[in-house]
């Protein structure tokens, strides 16, 4: 009887003991600080957190105070009874630091996500340990480098795993061709080299996205990738593929949404079977090497929306097909080597909003009267194409046209007032390089909204309107076409948004209007080869905010050069050549410390060179050639840090060339034509290969002069004996001394 | 090279500016014409280029922008003008910018830039115009600036810099009234035998 009363009292202590460290491990002490002995959830997911920086206090839950299962981001299963985590959902947290080896300890994890956040080093290859559990992992939008651990490759439950934008290397991870129930690959903006899987094809079941853009993976699309009958979305985009595309796409045409195959360096042809993919709304093929003619096929592909093929090298016409895609909104060709027309049912496109066919150089035709049926409008890009012909007034039914690109082509006939209706012209409005003629058309001045325009070089004629002042919102305009006639509209003060003014080359005549005081954002004005007369106004001499470009030149301008525009400290060119200007250069340019170019040739500019030239400490290029400049060079432009050219030449300078600094290099031609400016120092006479020669020529010159002086004398001595000798004077001078024989 | 110039047809420049365009916030769309697809930014607004298409001035002051400056700014090899003045620019002056050895003018006054002038910036050899006045920078006023020669106007009032004020270099002809306004800096530093710099606490 006491045996058993001793074993039942062994039994409880054991039992109790048991009990006690049951109870003590679970909520009395539950972890020492030696996790790697411990292997509970509740130590594993500490440890985790401990590996973590946390600076927004997101795992403030993560204490020992609550059930693990309660905590933020822990997903649990609650079908057992004993709760075990399921996922973890901890992406944009702002968390740092390393994912914890321990993270391998969780071997119900189905779901890990912590996206978006700053984890570094390498991927934990403990994550293979959760063969058996994981399905999907997002670790994108981190940090993490190395490799893809080889360990992960036992993780062939995976259907989602998505990498992207990590810096992570080596090369493509082959083992993922086993996870036959991957639907989601994305390994995309890393820095995985090598090739791309050839045998992603046994993914065919399963994959329906798949994502390598921003790799350096070389070589070719894996044909196997055809197989993948599932696909919705492929981007391999901004990597170093290249060679052909894949020909035959027939068997993704049944899923195939999106395809993103651009700014890598594909070549061969658009294939043919693309056409079959009617579940396409997105086709990016821009930016690649691709030849060979648009597939009419394109135009079978009725859901489509994003066409983009620009900045390829294809050829042949614009297949008029592509009218049937009327859900386009994105249809981008430009810049390539596109023949015939655009087509003349261009206007079934009634949802398109950008439509750009620019840099095309043999696309030729008019502008189809159906461009109005386009009527969502909202960029249409012709530039540099032979398209020519008039303007259809359908064109001006565009209401909802921002930017209207119709530069270095061949259009003609006129600009009609109805330019005005188009009231959502804000970008710009650029005809430039054209044929077009007749009058600017006063209606330009409804286009309240338009911060570029540009006219130049084009057969427009008359007077500038001064309805242009109403374009209140113009940042640069270009009126330089050379029949426009008149004066500089003085309502131009109006502009006061206007940056850069271009009215060049036409003939324009009058004075200078006085209406820049209120034209403070001004940073270029180019008034030159115009007729303009008078001095500059003083709202213009006093335009100190003028950053660029102050170009006068060629015009038939008078008056001295103010000196205020030394004040024009950041003023970086001014052109004043060919004008009219009197007096002297004022000083005060010393002050201009931005100032690169400064061109006052062909003027009536007297008096010395101001010694304060030397100050203008940014100056490359000072021409003051033709003038009437007096007084000597001063040394101060030598020493000029960037001066590159300089010409003075053809004026009445005096003195001696300095030989300082930049002085050195300059060629005679910088000084010729100024009578009084002394060639004769050391450095002149070692000019150039001309001083050589002159050098020569003085010898032989001097050589000569002694010769004939010789033979003068001796004429003389032979006169005096011919004249006792009675010989004719010729023959005693070459007379040889036969005398002592 | 071939493939690689094939590769590149977006040019370096117009990739950085779009970098800027998108760090930063437009509500009055400025930056509309900023349009990535073009073969180089020379077209945008408030972009100048020079003949060989590289760009030369950034126009943005007074836009009412706001966001942050980016580091790919320090790629725009042949800027001279970097005009980002009264705006709502916050963030630190990235260190890149110092790369931008033929930069002139450095105008981002009046807006919320914080941190440091990085010492990068004494890099800037062709610098004539350097106005950082008007933010909240701190730190001290690197030394690194007395080694830009051509530096004519300099203006660093009404920030939070600490430490002394050089005096040597360019520094000699700066008015006290650039650097007015920052409470916490020391007078002129004094030179002698030893250098004297009471650093910032």
């Amino acid at each position: 009887m006491q045996q058993r009363y001793i074993y039942l009292a062994y039994g409880c202590v054991i039992v109790s003991h048991v009990f006690a460290y049951v109870l003590g491990s679970v909520f009395i002490s539950p972890c020492r600080k030696d996790f790697s002995v411990c292997n509970h959830t509740l130590c594993t997911l500490l440890s985790i957190k401990d590996s973590m920086q946390d600076p927004t206090g997101a795992l403030a839950t993560w204490n020992v105070s609550t059930h693990f299962c309660t905590w933020d981001g822990v997903l649990c299963s609650n079908t057992s009874q004993q709760q075990q985590v399921k996922g973890l959902l901890l992406d944009s947290r702002q968390l740092k630091g390393a994912l914890s080896p321990e993270i391998g300890n969780l071997l119900t994890l189905s779901y890990l996500n912590i996206s978006n956040n700053i984890f570094h080093g390498s991927i934990p290859r403990e994550l293979g340990k959760l063969a058996s559990s994981l399905t999907h992992l997002d670790l994108s939008h981190n940090a993490f480098n190395d490799s893809v651990p080889a360990s992960l490759a036992n993780c062939t439950l995976l259907t989602f795993l998505d990498l992207n934008t990590n810096f992570l290397s080596g090369s493509f991870p082959e083992f993922i061709t086993n996870f036959t129930q991957l639907s989601y690959l994305d390994l995309s903006s890393n820095s995985i080299t090598g090739n791309t899987p050839r045998d992603i094809g046994l993914l065919s079941a399963s994959l329906q996205f798949f994502q390598l853009y921003n790799t350096q993976l070389t070589g070719s699309i894996p044909r196997s990738l055809m197989n993948c009958s599932k696909l919705v979305w492929l981007d391999v985009s901004n990597s170093l593929l290249s060679e052909a595309l894949p020909s035959d796409w027939t068997r993704l045409s049944s899923t195939l949404e999106e395809l993103n195959l651009d700014n890598s360096g594909f070549s061969g042809n658009v294939p043919e079977t693309l056409g079959n993919c009617t579940m396409l709304t997105v086709l990016h093929l821009h930016n690649n090497s691709l030849t060979g003619e648009i597939p009419s096929s394109l135009g079978e592909l009725r859901s489509l929306q994003d066409l983009k093929l620009y900045y390829n090298h294809l050829s042949g016409p614009v297949p008029s097909s592509l009218t049937n895609c009327t859900h386009l909104v994105y249809f981008e060709l430009s810049g390539n080597n596109l023949t015939g027309g655009i087509p003349e049912e261009i206007g079934r496109l009634s949802l398109v909003e950008w439509l750009t066919f620019s840099m095309n150089p043999l696309l030729e035709g008019s502008i189809p009267h159906s461009i109005d049926g386009c009527t969502q409008l909202r960029q249409l890009s012709l530039y540099q194409t032979n398209l020519e012909g008039v303007l259809p007034s359908s064109l001006f039914n565009l209401s909802k046209l921002e930017r209207l690109s119709l530069e270095d082509c061949a259009f003609s006939g006129r600009l009609p007032e109805l330019v005005g209706n188009l009231s959502s012209l804000s970008i710009k409005l650029d005809v430039s390089h054209n044929n077009f003629e007749g009058p600017i058309p006063a209606g330009l001045g409804k286009l309240s909204n338009l911060q570029g325009l540009y006219l130049q070089g084009n057969n427009f004629e008359g007077h500038l309107p001064h309805q242009l002042s109403e374009l209140r919102s113009i940042i640069e305009m270009d009126v330089s076409c050379s029949l426009i006639s008149g004066t500089i509209p003085t309502s131009f003060s109006r502009l006061a948004s206007l940056s850069k003014l271009y009215i060049r080359n036409t003939q324009i005549a009058g004075p200078i209007p006085d209406i820049f005081a209120d034209l403070q954002n001004l940073q270029v004005l180019d008034l030159s080869r115009n007729m303009l007369v008078g001095s500059i106004p003083q709202s213009l001499a006093t335009l100190y905010n003028l950053e660029l470009i102050l170009d006068l030149s060629s015009n038939r301008l008078t008056g001295s050069i103010p000196s205020s525009f030394g004040n024009m400290v950041r003023l970086q060119e001014m052109h004043l050549s060919g004008n009219m200007f009197t007096g002297r250069i004022p000083s005060a340019f010393g002050g201009c410390v931005g100032m690169q170019i400064l061109d006052l040739s062909h003027n009536r500019l007297e008096g010395d060179v101001p010694d304060a030239l030397g100050e203008m400490i940014s100056l490359e290029h000072l021409d003051m050639s033709h003038n009437r400049l007096s007084g000597s060079l001063p040394s101060s432009i030598g020493d000029l840090p960037k001066l590159i050219s300089l010409n003075v030449s053809y004026n009445m300078l005096e003195g001696v060339i300095p030989e300082n600094g930049v002085y050195r290099t300059l060629s005679a031609s910088a000084f010729v034509g100024n009578p009084r400016l002394s060639m004769d120092s050391p450095l002149s006479r070692s000019r150039s290969s001309d001083e050589r020669i002159h050098w020569k020529t003085r010898i032989i010159s001097v050589l000569l002069a002694a010769i004939v002086t010789l033979y003068c004398l001796r004429y003389y001595m032979k006169r005096k004996e011919a004249s006792a000798l009675d010989l004719p004077l010729w023959r005693r001078v070459f007379m040889r001394r036969k005398k002592a024989k | 090279m071939f493939f690689v110039l094939i590769l590149f047809r977006r040019t370096i420049s117009g990739d950085a500016l779009h970098s800027l365009r998108r760090s930063l916030s437009d509500p009055d769309n400025v930056l509309q014409s900023w349009d990535p697809t073009l073969v180089n930014p020379c077209t945008w607004f408030h972009v100048t280029c020079n003949q060989d298409n590289q760009v030369t001035r950034v126009d943005l002051g007074n836009s009412r922008l706001s966001g942050h400056l980016v580091p790919e700014l320090g790629e725009l090899k042949q800027l001279q003008y970097l005009e980002l003045y009264k705006n709502q620019i916050s963030g630190n002056i990235p260190e890149e910018l110092g790369k931008l050895t033929n930069l002139i003018s450095l105008d981002l006054y009046s807006n919320n830039l914080t941190g440091s002038i990085p010492e990068s910036l004494g890099n800037l050899k062709s610098l004539i115009f350097l106005r950082l006045n008007n933010n909240k920078l701190t730190g001290q006023i690197p030394r690194a600036l007395t080694n830009i020669k051509s530096l004519k106007v300099m203006d660093l009032s009404s920030n939070d810099f600490c430490g002394t004020i050089p005096v040597s270099g360019p520094f000699e002809h700066f008015p006290m009234k650039s650097f007015e306004g920052n409470p916490r800096l020391d007078g002129p530093e004094l030179l002698g035998s030893v250098a004297y710099d009471s650093g910032c606490n």
